[in-house]
């Protein structure tokens, strides 16, 4: 039996972990059945341990949930960056780590064998030249150190921290960095460089945010190197719904990110069919690269013409046929509610806005699956004096659900009021 | 050179690293005893991180530290330099030559400074492309990045923040009104869903009292800098801790299209909790909020429609029976 270990060797073990501790937190033990109760014990022991600030626990009976919960609008940076900075390493990696660092932070060139003596003289460690050599050679590629060729033997040198080689720009760059890390792709690798820097982000604050998003960063560098190589990808997506398991041949094009729903996807062309379609990426297990596609540039045409008609992610299933339309009446007081025209206007993604009568505009438009439109419809509830849909399965769900919040939230004596008015 | 051989999970990142170049910075300081070495491994590393480290830095395994031959056998650093600043890896160069393109950089850097930046990471490829990603349902109406005035504006404010300068600030209200007064810009808030930032300024009452106000840096109108400078740091999340619900908000959500997965990932920016009720099939998701933003958080909840029922706090729930009712009464007129 291997001893426990707060790190982790491989990333993808802990993404579902951190992701059910998170998102769901009502889990216990015996919800987590796809691997043993020790693997479980394991992984939460280590929860408990990178997020022990927010780790809480639920009791209920004889059953226990652990679970992750904070305001993501109040974080500094997202706690869920220390899963990427829990990987395991061996002792001779942290020893040359620190002590090439400082044995070539003085900036003089040293050949392979004068900084193996020199490790020995002052740190008294021993090492033998193939491992420093193999961790030289990684540290060039990292671009730690520097090697110049002088004669037959090659030098090497400490690369100079950025603050020490641009003073002018440091001061800036904290900030910068600081707010990048909370907003932009791959956001933990800013703070990484914060925590090289030995600086916080003092200033920043993100409201809204899905921290969630970073966990999907293992999938996502690869897509992206698909999509600037033009190149087809193989991906194995695990459904949230039924969890099964399947593998699909496809050309990403872009990634879909909403900012309301918590939710990226990785929008693709099927290889069989030429259709567009959404995959989420955190339901995205793996992804590997394939050839190159000549005709990628087409498939990203046809993908920029249909985009205008896509209300969220999904391209319809029938992508040949006419997109549906949809037309919605809302009624507010133009003089006190003018705040829902703002709505309409910024919230609409292209739609037409028509002032029918003071008080009242017409919202129209077209989308390739109008059931993506009707979360946002039914978010204007109190003020939607009409809605129809050239699908009417899309209006009859409306309608339906308006039926169903009535019955929810009204007595049964003022709905029937209503309904015979 | 190409992207996709880069590491992203990888030992350099590793926090342990952190906590023993944190524990060496200080030991160059002044030798450190064994308990101060674990409280520096708690504060800096995870919870079990100091039974890891702790032990091998005593012990020798990590050859970092030496100790002192007094009584007192304290530690000091075995090493000639101070572990900060580090130089930046590949992948981290790639991350900020990647940010470039982002108009909103420019907020941060004057041109002279973005060129020396981009002459730094001249030989970095960018880790991803802005033009791969789209944000579908990102308001239309996000800030002015590229504006000359909002970008003199927020250099403005982020230097006031930094050096806690009071700033005459003239700001057009949501009621289209022209104030103007002083106030100590603290924190910049950015929302991602509008685009926008907001600004956490303080401001000193006639009564000698602290208010924070909230900002749309959009919204500014003028800057001036003043000679004032604030004493010591604001700590705005106590200024924000009485804008907190008093009752939080009490959904059921059932697991009907989905419902339960999508509402919780939808509201998992808020902090909550969720618990299974037994033999009912739903789920009973309890969030803390944040009153400012209550219609916002009413509109997410209406989003859901039937599946997503609100049990309470009751003003919370009257507001959407409100809502529903009206609804109804707008459709019965409209039959």
């Amino acid at each position: 039996m291997s001893q426990y270990k707060e790190l982790i060797k491989q990333f993808d073990k802990i993404r579902s972990y951190v992701r059910d501790f998170y998102i769901y937190g009502f889990k216990t033990r015996q919800d987590f059945r796809e691997k043993s109760g020790r693997t479980y014990d394991n992984q939460r022991r280590r929860m408990e341990s990178w997020f022990s600030d927010y780790i809480r626990t639920d009791q209920n009976g004889h059953k226990k949930s652990v679970f992750l919960t904070l305001d993501s609008s109040r974080m500094a940076v997202n706690p869920l960056y220390q899963a990427w900075k829990s990987k395991t390493f061996t002792d001779n990696d942290i020893s040359l780590r620190f002590l090439l660092s400082d044995l070539l932070a003085d900036g003089r060139l040293r050949s392979l064998e004068t900084i193996a003596d020199e490790i020995q003289e002052i740190y008294g460690c021993l090492f033998d030249t193939q491992t420093i050599r193999r961790k030289l050679s990684l540290y060039e590629k990292e671009g730690f150190v520097v090697r110049k060729k002088q004669g037959k033997q090659y030098l090497y040198t400490r690369a100079a921290p950025l603050p020490q080689s641009h003073p002018d720009l440091f001061p800036a760059l904290i900030l910068a960095v600081s707010f990048f890390q909370g907003i932009a792709p791959f956001g933990f690798v800013g703070s990484t460089i914060l925590d090289f820097w030995n600086e916080k982000n003092k200033y920043f604050r993100f409201r809204n945010d899905y921290l969630i998003h970073t966990l999907e960063d293992e999938i996502l560098l690869p897509v992206l190197n698909a999509m600037e190589q033009k190149r087809w990808i193989r991906i194995t997506v695990k459904s949230t719904k039924s969890g099964r398991t399947r593998t699909l041949t496809v050309l990403p094009v872009k990634i879909l990110t909403s900012t309301q729903t918590g939710r990226r996807y990785v929008c693709a062309m099927h290889g069989h069919t030429g259709r567009f379609s959404s995959f989420r990426l955190d339901s995205v297990q793996s992804a590997a690269l394939l050839e190159h596609d000549n005709a990628y540039d087409a498939c990203m045409e046809s993908f920029q013409k249909i985009l205008p008609q896509v209300w969220g992610v999904s391209f319809g299933s029938l992508q040949a046929q006419k997109p549906e339309s949809v037309f919605m009446e809302i009624q507010f007081d133009e003089k006190e509610e003018a705040f829902i025209l703002t709505r309409l206007q910024r919230e609409g993604r292209g739609g037409s806005l028509k002032r029918l009568a003071p008080g009242l505009y017409e919202y129209s438009r077209l989308c390739t699956d109008a059931k993506e439109l009707l979360p946002w419809a039914k978010s204007f509830t109190g003020r939607i004096r009409a809605f129809h849909c050239s699908n009417p399965a899309v209006e009859k769900r409306f309608w339906d659900d308006m039926h169903k919040m009535q019955a929810c939230y009204m007595a049964e004596g003022e709905v029937n009021r209503y309904e015979d008015k | 050179m190409k992207t996709n051989d880069f590491t992203l999970f990888s030992e350099l990142y590793t926090c342990y690293y952190q906590v023993v170049a944190k524990i060496l910075e200080e030991s160059m300081r002044r030798p450190l005893t064994r308990r101060q070495i674990e409280y520096l491994a708690r504060a800096y590393g995870c919870d079990e991180s100091v039974l890891a480290v702790v032990p091998r830095l005593i012990q020798g395994d990590w050859p970092f530290l030496k100790q002192d031959k007094s009584p007192s056998g304290a530690y000091s650093s075995a090493l000639k330099n101070p572990p900060f600043p580090q130089p930046l890896t590949r992948l981290q160069k790639s991350w900020l030559k990647a940010l470039i393109p982002d108009p909103r950089i420019r907020l941060f850097f004057t041109d002279e400074q973005l060129k020396e930046l981009e002459s730094y990471l001249s030989d970095a490829a960018p880790l991803f492309r802005s033009q791969d990603f789209f944000l579908f349902d990102q308001y239309r109406d996000c800030d002015p990045f590229s504006s000359v005035m909002y970008r003199e504006h927020m250099h403005a404010i982020m230097d006031a923040v930094c050096q806690r300068r009071f700033l005459n600030i003239s700001y057009l209200s949501q009621k289209e009104n022209i104030l103007t007064r002083t106030w100590l810009p603290c924190r910049l808030e950015y929302g991602q869903r509008d685009g926008k930032f907001r600004l956490y300024a303080m401001a000193l009452c006639k009564n000698g009292r602290q208010r924070i106000d909230l900002l749309n840096t959009a919204r500014i109108l003028s800057v001036k800098k003043t000679d004032v400078i604030f004493p010591s740091p604001v700590d705005v999340d106590s200024f924000l801790d009485h804008t907190g619900c008093t009752q939080p908000l009490i959904l059921e959500i059932s697991t009907k299209r989905n419902a339960l997965e999508r509402a919780l990932l939808h509201f998992s920016c808020y902090q909550k909790k969720v618990e299974r009720m037994e033999n009912s099939n739903t789920y009973r998701c309890t969030i803390y909020y944040d009153k400012r933003w209550e219609t916002e958080l009413l509109i997410q909840v209406l989003s859901f429609g039937p599946v997503v029922k609100v049990l309470g706090p009751e003003s919370f729930l009257q507001q959407v029976r409100d809502r529903v009712k009206k609804q109804a009464l707008l459709t019965a007129d409209a039959l």
